[in-house]
């Protein structure tokens, strides 16, 4: 991927962002194999680091370090998973809706916009409590409230390949619909799709952190999420144990920067007017004299 | 015309939203798998008082009438505001123990989203404006980054340092135990010195991508033809910028600014939860706790509702400040 | 390229541009151009587009957008001297002394602001206070447009097309400007429209007698419309000539003769339209020597090798060509 990319001209924010979600994805796939149990007892409760913890021990006397670690996997894989799902079904409603047009797309366009002006938390808080704790719920629930947007985007963007003349050539010359799709449309929709991946993965581990910091998630179990839930029922801001939550924080937003960052990379190429080309301004200025050159 | 049908539809959507969750809030009890319902009565049985037990009863829809006349019996009650009894808060009804939480989450949740919303399109506007200068490179990274955070987790870290660690702000609560709620100018000071650091959290939280919005929106403005028309006419940047690049970049990100208030409310209720604040995230925490579900379910209509309400008065103000949807 | 016009007097002239180029990041897009503009003159600019004829008038007139730069020669409006004008200075010959009708005009006015603060702030923006007030004043205007004063509390999107290029046209002679630069004003409208509105500019013109820069892809409008038309070609000026001299066959560039050969004959007249070979040359990669010398049916080997300097031809005539002969044997300068 980067070899790929730096043919092309990477800014340096782009390089922080793959650097970021790769050393991230690094530690999900290989770090809890270098730590120890998270969820033993190893020392005495609220040890702030030391030697042996570097990053202390919880209030249940565990070692932050491996929750951290071991929390890495958790959280990303139901991230990275939910992401996939969550772009897999706005893609397939926003493009069923573009593509068949009339009263489908009318039905499902009220269904993604009813979707979407629902706030997002408390649905899934109400959900989740029906529902038995555990990945599965948590998968099930962030996939339901997070496919709205994309299926809008998406239905957008195919209606817009749709009009144009190739595709538009394609219909009349009598295509197999199936045809279009997948050799007009879809690559047209790649770059689309890999941005809504970031967002929706971005989404995912925002809102799972959240639920389970609820108390929503499976407390039996060690991710970000629920790292945060037991440090603010064992009191840890109390006791000023800042060990126990900031090292789940940093690593959440360390990933969530990474992603956005690789985001404004894409939205950036998408729109070039986004595209800072050296300081300008204030506002709309004189056409510059340059004399010189000649 | 056009106008109003494109209000009514907006509205027409919102009300079929609100009818949406009113129904997801009747059946989702009622249609659950593996019958929890039954479960949860069970477990809750001789440990609650028998009025509680049977709010509870209707909450979960444990009636052999037929579902069509519960869901009228459901909406008859709804349209008195009977929510039920809450558990946790027993034997307060479920419509009080929300009544005293709703106040407190619109000041704070409220509060917080107008400021980030004005302070961030003006850094964006400004941003955008001088594109490449100082505030343009420093603030949507900066600001990114700190919006990578969650809000919870702000607010943890504003809680620890600035309110347990360094002593300058209250970290509990909506105002002090030294002052009586009241119309008094000690309770307004101690309320809004205890609502300054939530409130600080989740605007330094949200701020990022209003920044981000408005940048964006101002740069795709300032390259259409009615800015490079104003410079011919030799119009001074102070009007081009207010009159040209302000007003016109303000729609798309009122509109963004619209669909983002359900992510941003989400975000203030588990702040609240961080700082003991009484208002719906606080309850809502509680209600989980508890497994209140009464309360939790009220919660859920009062929320949604709340935030479509929202919604519809960012799309009137869309209306009234865009011309071309006025006329 | 900075070969200088045998023939400019500035000293007479409105508007002199002299030996103007202007670049777009590597490319240069217009090479040298010269031309003058005499009080209420009209000045007919013609070429393909991409042939930079828009961009040489914006740029000498520094309101072309980034990456637009200037890269030399010389603009004098009045005698002041464009080119070396601050933003500040800029803004006070915009719209005053040099007013533009630009380009797209359906989009070009603000579109939360009514028509009426459209010329009021124009009006402030220059510190003048209308006699009889801003709306007596921007009523008259429209009206002198063909344009009923009611639009004037009507905001852009509520007019058609025609009505906005007619808002745009009172708007640039509301402060009396010597001199409207009118840039493919009625591309986008249709016959009859066009006709009506340029029939309101000419008789503005007569009343206030304002010079025009017209930029067009039109040669039959220009033929009517201006005083003198000049001719670009990939970035370059490859003749300028009074249009009777073009309209009586006085054309010596090759290019020139090409333009007006793929007319539509006038009624009576015995000839075919034909238009000319090839594509136009682009600016990021201009053939060498003379541009058009690889569509040109007379080119020689020295028009590959050599760019031509523009040589005079006439009275106010002159063409960039190696092959035509000037003086005794030039095809036709006082042909009837």
């Amino acid at each position: 991927m980067s070899a790929r990319n730096s043919t092309r001209t990477t800014t340096p924010a782009t390089r922080l962002g793959l650097t970021l979600v790769s050393a991230f994805a690094l530690i999900a796939l290989i770090g809890p194999f270098f730590v120890g149990d998270p969820t033993a007892f190893v020392a005495a409760p609220l040890q702030a680091p030391s030697a042996a913890h570097w990053l202390g021990t919880t209030g249940q006397g565990q070692d932050v370090l491996a929750q951290t670690v071991v929390g890495a996997r958790t959280t990303l894989l139901v991230g990275a998973l939910v992401g996939a799902v969550v772009v897999a079904i706005g893609a397939l409603t926003g493009a069923t809706a573009a593509f068949l047009g009339g009263a489908v797309d009318a039905a499902l366009t009220w269904i993604i916009n009813v979707s979407l002006v629902m706030p997002g938390l408390p649905l899934m808080v109400v959900i989740a409590a029906w529902l038995p704790p555990g990945p599965v719920t948590m998968a099930a629930v962030l996939a339901l409230t997070g496919w709205p947007w994309h299926a809008r985007v998406v239905r957008a963007q195919v209606l817009s390949i749709r009009s144009r003349d190739f595709v538009s050539a394609c219909i009349v010359s009598g295509e197999p619909t199936w045809r279009i799709v997948v050799v007009e449309i879809l690559p047209n929709l790649a770059s689309l799709l890999g941005s809504a991946f970031i967002g929706a993965t971005l989404y995912a581990i925002g809102a799972q952190v959240g639920l389970e910091f609820l108390g929503l998630g499976d407390l039996s179990g060690v991710s970000w999420g629920t790292n945060l839930y037991w440090a603010t029922n064992d009191s840890a801001l109390l006791v000023g144990a800042w060990w126990t939550f900031v090292p789940t924080g940093v690593c959440v937003a360390g990933v969530g920067f990474g992603l956005s960052l690789l985001g404004f990379a894409l939205d950036a190429r998408a729109n070039p007017r986004l595209r800072v080309s050296g300081a300008s301004g204030p506002g709309p200025q004189p056409t510059p004299v340059r004399r010189g050159d000649d | 015309m056009g106008p109003l049908i494109q209000l009514g539809r907006r509205l027409g959507l919102y009300a079929l939203a609100a009818w949406v969750a009113l129904t997801l809030n009747f059946l989702l009890p009622r249609l659950m798998p593996g019958d929890p319902a039954q479960a949860l009565y069970a477990r809750f049985q001789g440990r609650i008082e028998p009025a509680a037990l049977d709010s509870l009863r209707v909450t979960l829809g444990l009636s052999d009438a037929p579902l069509a006349t519960q869901y009228v019996l459901y909406l008859q009650q709804l349209a008195h505001g009977e929510l039920g009894t809450s558990l946790v808060y027993f034997p307060e009804p479920v419509s009080a123990v929300i009544g005293t939480g709703l106040g407190w989450t619109v000041f704070l949740a409220g509060g917080a989203l107008v400021v980030s919303f004005l302070l961030g399109s003006t850094i964006g506007a400004l941003a955008a404006w001088r594109r490449g200068g100082w505030l343009d490179t420093v603030a949507p990274p900066l600001l990114s980054f700190l919006g990578a955070f969650p809000y919870f987790w702000m607010a943890m870290a504003a809680a620890w340092g600035l309110g347990f660690e360094l002593g300058w702000f209250p970290v509990r609560h909506a105002y002090g135990p030294e002052v009586q709620a009241g119309a008094t100018l000690e309770f307004v000071a101690s309320a809004l010195r205890h609502a300054l650091l939530p409130g600080a959290t989740m605007v330094v939280a949200s701020l990022g991508g209003w920044v981000l919005t408005m940048r964006n929106a101002m740069l795709v403005v300032l390259g259409d033809d009615p800015i490079r028309y104003a410079q011919a006419r030799g119009l001074p940047p102070g009007r081009i910028f207010l009159h040209y690049a302000i007003r016109n970049a303000l729609l798309p990100s009122l509109t963004s600014f619209g669909m983002a208030i359900g992510f941003v409310v989400s975000g203030a209720l588990l702040t609240e939860i961080v700082f003991a604040y009484p208002g719906q995230g606080y309850l809502l925490l509680q209600a989980v706790r508890g497994q209140d579900y009464p309360l939790l379910q009220g919660l859920f209509l009062t929320i949604t509702l709340a935030v479509l309400g929202a919604n519809a008065v960012v799309d009137a103000l869309i209306i009234a400040l865009d011309p071309r949807a006025r006329t | 390229m900075t070969e200088r016009d045998p023939r400019g007097d500035p000293a007479s002239a409105l508007l002199a541009v002299d030996a103007l180029s202007v670049d777009y990041g590597p490319v240069r897009a217009v090479d040298g151009v010269s031309f003058t503009v005499r009080r209420g003159q009209t000045l007919g600019l013609v070429g393909e587009s991409g042939s930079g004829k828009s961009t040489a008038v914006l740029g000498a007139l520094r309101l072309l957008p980034a990456p637009g730069v200037v890269t030399g020669g010389s603009v004098r409006l009045a005698g002041a001297e464009l080119l070396d004008l601050d933003a500040a200075g800029l803004r006070n010959i915009w719209g005053a002394q040099v007013a533009l009708v630009p380009q797209g005009a359906l989009s070009s006015l603000n579109p939360v602001l009514r028509v009426l603060d459209h010329f009021a702030e124009t009006f402030t923006a220059h510190g003048v206070k209308p006699e009889g007030g801003v709306r007596a004043c921007a009523a008259a205007l429209l009206s002198r447009v063909g344009l009923d004063p009611v639009h004037l509390d009507s905001y852009p999107h509520a007019l058609s097309g025609g009505m906005r290029q007619r808002v745009t046209i009172a708007l640039g002679l509301a402060l009396n400007p010597p001199l409207l630069v009118l840039d493919e004003p009625t591309t986008a409208l249709d016959v009859v429209v066009e006709r009506d509105i340029l029939r309101q500019l000419l008789a503005a013109q007569d009343a206030s007698g304002f010079a025009m820069v017209f930029i067009t892809h039109d040669v039959a409008l220009l033929l009517e419309l201006a005083s003198a038309i000049a001719v670009m070609y990939a970035g370059r000026l490859v003749e300028r000539a009074p249009s009777e001299v073009l309209a009586a066959d006085g054309a010596l560039h090759p290019y020139t003769r090409g333009l007006l050969a793929a007319l539509p004959p006038s009624p009576g007249e015995a000839r075919l339209p034909v238009s000319i070979p090839g594509h136009a040359a682009s600016v990021a990669d201009p053939p060498s020597g003379c541009r058009f010398h690889p569509r040109c049916a007379s080119a020689i080997d020295r028009c590959r090798t050599e760019a031509p300097a523009l040589r005079v031809a006439g009275p106010d005539h002159v063409v960039a060509c190696h092959v035509v002969e000037l003086g005794v044997s030039s095809p036709k300068p006082g042909a009837p």
